[in-house]
């Protein structure tokens, strides 16, 4: 598949540039000549399958492993093989995705620490840890002990950590992956937030989490670059046309989806509770079909409306598309 | 390197790790006199009626020797099983890259971590020293302050040697009981090579070892002073403590984390 990054990477000054980032380990390419742009100030959606080098590329990015190839500017800091600058360290926040603390030190303990390390005073980094702990919702447990929290909640004091420094560039290794219903709220709220401030690199295989707080997105698979812009292009050149269709039995909903199958302008059947969800590749195909259809089947229409392309379906068919090297 | 000094410090208090190491070397301290005041009389209660033995006068020097000879043995398992994952168990852990995205240079980081802790392994082994000094006096008469200082102090090398080597292989190997394997070879090798050649023995890590037990005159033979060639192997081993802080930073500096 083509990846259209250069049609697409236009838009305004880059906070974090890649030009041919790529890492082996042990004769295996976990990323591979990856080339992108985020524009400062950006929440980046960074999407993949597991194994696709999510995790590799922003520890490159963090200066934590070293690119075998190609090069990172991040904040205006190359990213070269070697150690990463103290600079570049002054102006990337990093949540891992297991954060690991100090388990003998508390909550503000840590969060003090590590403000110091930044070159905070103690009692400018007491407030900062403070109004952090009340923001991650920590506060209450700001003097308890960190080998007793949750991983939720060490995702939380991680995410406050990554903050500490107030960084230009924040890299979020699955920021919400332990989080309840109601945490994973707040959290992609506070990224949310941080639109502007910071330039946010968010990884992902959350698709909701990532449509709800990121306007580019980067979609990488085995190490490559699929695609990457702005969410609102990607949904335009990606997302097929989508239609919900409702029957009105099991049985018949069954029958249907068999005889649709065959039709060469369908793409995916979903199904979703008593509904459909077809992909489709023509819309006045489907239009045309989908009653001829209900008809040979005798089936009972209950609902036929287009549906609003999602970055789901973007995913799906960026992630499922044969590759140009595949053996398949 | 002050926070993080500072954080070593809360770290040795908050794991009780404060106590472990002085309490080995305190116990030797105590250990090495009371055995040997009690030598005959455990003897002669274990059954060795009949059986003719002759044992050495032992005296002052016997009691102190004791001390540093447990030390230089279980004491220095006891370092090396303390600090087996000074570098590969935070990387091991993940604290590693905690750190490694703060502005925390990789050389202050290993720095700081070798004086504090090297400095607690130290002062432990001192005070050990001090305890077998007063429980010397007290159980089996006088001995020289000087003599055992120098003694203490030539030991005290080897112990930091360790230490130093303990924390090198804790930088290379990745698993805390891989550095420990390694850590615990020289303890066997370094004697071993020390009888094997001459010039490896005076000037070799063991030297100063060799000379300190010599300079007491345990068992009954007459103290010998300590020589040029013993400060020499004395001096060495400080520089190989600095040369294998080296080494694992080399070994730092390129971790992936």
């Amino acid at each position: 598949m083509t990846t259209p990054t250069k049609e697409l990477s236009s838009a305004g000054s880059a906070a974090i540039e890649l030009d041919g980032l790529t890492r082996d380990f042990d004769g295996t390419r976990a990323v591979d000549a990856l080339s992108l742009r985020v524009p400062q100030g950006e929440v980046f959606g960074f999407l993949g399958p597991n194994g696709a080098g999510k995790t590799t590329t922003l520890k490159m990015l963090a200066g934590l492993i070293s690119p075998t190839s190609g090069r990172a500017i991040v904040a205006g800091e190359t990213v070269t093989p070697g150690t990463a600058s103290l600079a570049l360290r002054r102006k990337v926040g990093f949540l891992a995705e297991e954060p690991r603390f100090y388990p003998w030190m508390t909550a503000r303990e840590f969060l003090v620490f590590v403000g110091r390390l930044f070159g905070l005073k103690t009692g400018a980094a007491t407030t900062k840890a403070d109004d952090l702990l009340a923001a991650m919702g920590l506060a209450d447990r700001a003097e308890d002990k960190i080998r007793g929290f949750s991983r939720g909640m060490r995702q939380r004091l991680g995410i406050a950590h990554a903050l500490m420094g107030d960084p230009e560039v924040l890299l979020l290794d699955e920021p919400a992956s332990a989080l309840d219903p109601i945490g994973r709220k707040e959290i992609l709220e506070l990224i949310g937030a941080l639109r502007g401030r910071a330039t946010i690199v968010m990884s992902s295989h959350v698709l909701e989490d990532v449509q709800r707080v990121a306007g580019w997105v980067g979609v990488i698979r085995r190490g490559r670059l699929m695609a990457e812009g702005s969410l609102h292009d990607l949904l335009n050149l990606y997302a097929r046309p989508a239609y919900r269709l409702e029957v009105s039995g099991p049985e018949e909903r069954a029958a249907v989806a068999k005889v649709l199958s065959a039709e060469p302008w369908l793409v995916e059947t979903v199904e979703e509770g008593a509904a459909l969800r077809l992909l489709v590749d023509d819309h006045r195909a489907a239009q045309a079909r989908v009653p001829v259809v209900l008809a040979e089947v005798g089936a009972h229409l209950t609902a036929f409306a287009t549906e609003t392309p999602s970055l789901e379906d973007v995913f799906i068919r960026l992630v499922t598309a044969p590759e140009s090297g595949d053996d398949a | 390197m002050g926070v993080l000094a500072a954080k070593e410090l809360r770290e040795l208090l908050k794991t009780l790790r404060v106590i472990i190491l002085p309490a080995v070397f305190l116990l030797f301290g105590m250990g090495g006199p009371v055995l040997i005041r009690l030598l005959p009389t455990l003897l002669e209660s274990a059954g060795a009626e009949g059986v003719d033995m002759s044992l050495p006068d032992f005296g002052p020097a016997d009691g102190f020797g004791q001390f540093l000879e447990l030390s230089r043995q279980m004491g220095l398992l006891a370092v090396i099983v303390v600090y087996m994952g000074i570098v590969s168990g935070e990387r091991r852990d993940g604290m590693l890259a905690t750190l490694f995205v703060t502005p925390v240079s990789r050389l202050a980081y290993l720095t700081t971590r070798w004086l504090v802790n090297g400095a607690y392994v130290a002062l432990s082994f001192v005070a050990g020293g001090a305890v077998a000094y007063l429980y010397t006096l007290l159980l089996l008469g006088r001995i020289g302050f000087g003599t055992a200082a120098t003694a203490t102090a030539l030991y005290l090398t080897y112990v930091l040697l360790a230490f130093s080597w303990t924390t090198f292989f804790s930088a290379w190997m990745k698993s805390p009981p891989a550095a420990a394997g390694l850590s615990i070879l020289p303890l066997f090798l370094l004697p071993i090579i020390g009888t094997l050649w001459d010039s490896l023995g005076e000037l070799g890590p063991y030297g100063a070892v060799a000379a300190g037990t010599a300079s007491l005159g345990m068992l009954g033979l007459p103290a010998v002073p300590v020589p040029g060639t013993a400060v020499l192997s004395a001096a060495l081993n400080l520089v190989w403590c600095v040369a294998l802080l080296g080494g694992a930073y080399s070994f730092v500096r390129r971790a992936e984390l």
